[in-house]
């Protein structure tokens, strides 16, 4: 329904009608609409594009699924009160009945939150597990180093590593990974902390100094995804901007191999 | 004393400068407590305009405003503003004015260590605000102020050390003031007055002093040990001298978390109040609610490191249980609250209405709170902007909706004066229409992957909610004015409140508005949690009031 109404509304435009406002009024509303609307699917998280990252989307959907009825039972209970027992204008003036305790209430509404949070931690640890499983024989290895303010990509083995120079918000280096396989990442800082996040991958680790974070990630289809460091490190935290190109194994084997021994590539945008 | 015998119209004719000296040589409860509350103000006054030009700089992707510097120090300040100098002490304002009231005391247990206290915070928050003049401007680390970031390399300039001392200060004043909150409860309490006959709020209070000192000397020993590292080559959290960069996070998150709760349960404590009184019922589930404040108190302090999930350096699933479980205790509030509004004869009064306005608010901030506490979900959510607006919902929707629902409350009898209802209500429903409109879209631009604390961010996905959120920030700005309107009207035209304007139950609606220098000149029997409720429904049980304090009793019979 507000599909058909943006499109009426693009012809008005075009063909420079009147109503000028009620145009701006309408697509607000259909940015509104759209704004609740669209990510009703996953609830707004994007479905991952790593199998972890799925993984985490999944998870956050159940939380979510949790949520409606009990934010629902809440603010009905809420509005039922407000209407239902407001007070009336022929009121009497007397005193409503001075209820105090009501303890299988109480109870009642004790014990039933414990166990949803009970099962909810169910949930969490399992995802946990696969998540931060780190498998003992990865397809690819990559060591990333956070610094002021760009990220290095060492290929451990091939001798070359990229180098990000002057990023902006929307451009950076390029970190090239396999698909299919599970990619090993070594994560440190060099100066002060950073947090290496991918939103398609519904994930972040921190890269702090003294300090070795591994995790792996397992991309299953081809594609480039935008990377930002999460962790205010200074004046120009919103350059780090990098991004990840998944390709076939095979491509990304020959990617190396052209890269072989060429020491410190350095990426400007 | 000397000032409670003079005749009014001498009071009147006395010169501004002797009023002025009066404020501040003043160790009267009910005085301090008004500076901690007028003096919270105009710091959030202060953290809302550096809001708004945060909202301004982020409707644009691109940098038009602000430099990235200026914007660092401005959200940095706006926290810090925000949770040091505003939503906490005010907390301890309003304990401040109404603990003693509440539990029929004269004053505080140690009057001149409350006046210190609110000049330390006050000279706190000109420390931290005044650093903006500083050489290299103020901090610009985020109000977390994480190592190794705020060391010397990282910021460098006397801005950072202010942010340290201005921090240290309110630090000290908020143990003092805890201190000094339970001594009063625990040794001032009126004849009758039992612990499990005292208000809500003041229970609350209590349990917050509690936390206060568990929580803040961790604080006080990490920016100290911060400053040790900036100037005298401390290495605390320096890897490279054998120091440890998680450690200062620790000791953060140690104060941090346990400081939410903080900033929480008073106006948990003050929704507790007035809601009852509009109502018209007593306080449902009155044990179990103190109980699961004191549960909120005691799992506050084992879930620390929920804010660090991302770190890969701690145990995620015992901090996930125990984030879970503090819902449990919140979620008994909320059924506290709607079981006393259930067959209750309920009216809309500005206070209530910002009652309502915190409950479904802080819903939300609660639910996505669960969220949070699962650490996969979190390794998405964290530093995101999802963050950002959940911890508004609580703070914002919540703690600063349940304050106005306070200041509209306790004003008539603070001031005597009473305030404009329709400016309130419009104030009101100007607030939560704009609070509702900054915050909501930025889950969006969170889940959607824009991280916080960057002043440009990428054009395309995350401008639309950008845009709705700044509107919503001016929503709120014309509120503000609206609230600032009702208040110079209340205090230029006068109209008298009267000593009891809502028929409330606590022990401070007995006495005069604004009460007298020592609180009572008489006492009614104190027989349950509502002893102002039960005086005036006297017929139904005995009653003669209790003569207290010093003068004349004033008895009406």
């Amino acid at each position: 329904m507000p599909i058909i109404r943006a499109g009426e509304r693009r012809t008005g435009r075009a063909s420079g009608g009147p109503g000028c406002g009620t145009r701006a009024a309408t697509s607000a509303a259909i940015a509104v609409i759209a704004l609740i609307g669209m990510p009703a699917c996953t609830f707004g998280m994007p479905r991952g594009a790593t199998v972890q990252g799925r993984h985490i989307s999944s998870l956050y959907q159940l939380l979510f699924w949790f949520a409606i009825p009990i934010g629902g039972l809440v603010y009905g209970l809420m509005l039922w009160s407000i209407l239902r027992y407001r007070r009336r204008k022929n009121d009497d003036g007397s005193l409503p009945k001075q209820t105090r305790y009501h303890l299988p209430l109480e109870i009642t509404y004790t014990a039933i939150p414990v166990v949803i949070v009970l099962v909810l931690f169910g949930f969490t640890i399992s995802t946990m597990a696969k998540v931060d499983k780190v498998s003992p024989n990865a397809a690819a290895t990559v060591d990333v180093t956070g610094f002021r303010w760009q990220w290095r990509f060492d290929y451990p083995g091939y001798a070359f590593s990229i180098v990000g120079v002057g990023g902006t918000p929307s451009s950076g280096p390029t970190l090239v990974l396999p698909t299919g396989g599970t990619v090993h990442i070594t994560l440190r800082a060099a100066d002060v902390i950073h947090s290496f996040f991918v939103p398609d991958f519904n994930f972040k680790r921190d890269a702090i100094p003294g300090v070795t974070n591994q995790f792996d990630l397992t991309i299953p289809d081809a594609g480039v995804f935008r990377g930002e460091c999460a962790e205010l490190c200074g004046i120009d935290h919103s350059d780090m901007t990098f991004f990840i190109r998944a390709v076939a194994p095979a491509q990304f084997r020959a990617w190396l191999q052209d890269h072989r021994g060429q020491g410190v590539i350095q990426e400007s945008p | 004393m000397s000032e409670t015998t003079l005749p009014a119209a001498v009071h009147e004719h006395r010169t501004r400068a002797a009023r002025l000296l009066d404020v501040i040589t003043t160790t009267n409860h009910k005085t301090i407590g008004l500076l901690y509350i007028w003096a919270s103000l105009v710091f959030f006054l202060a953290g809302g305009l550096m809001a708004e030009l945060m909202r301004t700089e982020l409707a644009t992707p691109a940098l038009n405003l602000v430099s990235r510097q200026t914007y660092n120090e401005l959200f940095t300040i706006h926290g810090t503003t925000m949770i040091f100098l505003f939503i906490a002490p005010i907390g301890l304002g309003f304990g401040n004015y109404l603990v003693p009231l509440q539990i029929g005391a004269p004053d505080m247990a140690f009057p001149r260590l409350n006046a210190l206290s609110v000049w330390l915070f006050i000279l706190g928050g000109v420390t931290i605000l005044s650093s903006f003049g500083a050489s290299h401007g103020a901090a610009a680390v985020g109000w977390t102020a994480y190592a190794p970031l705020s060391g010397a390399t990282g910021s460098p300039g006397p801005g950072m050390d202010m942010w340290i001392m201005g921090v240290l200060l309110t630090s000290i004043a908020s143990i003092m003031t805890a201190v000094n909150l339970m001594a009063t409860v625990f040794m001032l309490r009126a004849p009758g007055m039992t612990m499990w006959r005292m208000s809500l709020f003041t229970w609350n209070i209590l349990i917050t002093s509690i936390l206060i000192l568990v929580a803040f000397p961790p604080l006080a020993a990490a920016v100290s040990m911060l400053f040790i590292d900036r100037h005298f080559q401390g290495h605390f959290f320096d890897p490279s001298h054998g120091g440890s960069v998680i450690l200062y996070q620790h000791l953060f998150w140690f104060f941090g978390h346990p400081e939410v709760y903080v900033m929480v349960l008073p106006w948990f404590g003050v929704v507790t109040d007035i809601i009852p009184v509009f109502s018209r019922k007593p306080i449902f589930g009155y044990a179990g609610f103190v109980l699961a404040s004191l549960a909120i108190a005691g799992l506050s302090m084992s879930v620390w490191a929920h804010h660090m999930f991302t770190t890969g350096l701690v145990d995620n699933a015992f901090f996930s249980i125990m984030s879970f479980l503090i819902a449990v205790p919140t979620g008994i509030k909320f059924f506290n609250w709607i079981g006393t509004m259930w067959r209750g004869k309920l009216t809309f009064e500005t206070p209530m209405l910002f009652c309502l306005g915190f409950m479904a608010n802080f819903l939300i901030g609660g639910i996505t709170g669960v969220m949070l506490a699962s650490a996969p979900a979190d390794y998405d959510f964290q530093d995101t902007y999802f963050v950002v607006a959940h911890m508004h919902y609580v703070l914002g929707g919540g703690s600063l909706f349940a304050i106005f629902a306070a200041f509209f409350f306790w004003f008539p009898k603070m001031t005597g004066f009473r305030l404009n209802e329709r400016l309130g209500k419009a104030f009101f429903w100007i607030t939560e229409i704009g609070f509702n409109l900054t915050f909501w879209p930025l889950f969006i631009s969170g889940l959607r992957g824009m991280q916080r604390r960057v002043a440009e961010y990428p054009p395309g996905i995350y401008t639309t909610p950008n845009q709705l959120s700044t509107l919503g920030a001016y929503v709120m700005a014309v509120g503000v004015i609206v609230f600032l309107v009702c208040v110079v009207q209340a205090f230029r035209k006068k109209i008298p409140a009267g000593d009891d304007p809502w028929g409330g139950y606590t022990l401070e609606w007995v006495t005069t508005s604004p009460p007298p220098e020592h609180n009572f000149e008489w006492l009614p029997p104190i027989r349950s949690e509502r002893p102002a409720f039960d005086w005036r429904h006297r017929e139904t049980g005995p009653g003669t009031p209790a003569e207290v304090g010093v003068g004349p009793p004033v008895v009406s019979t």
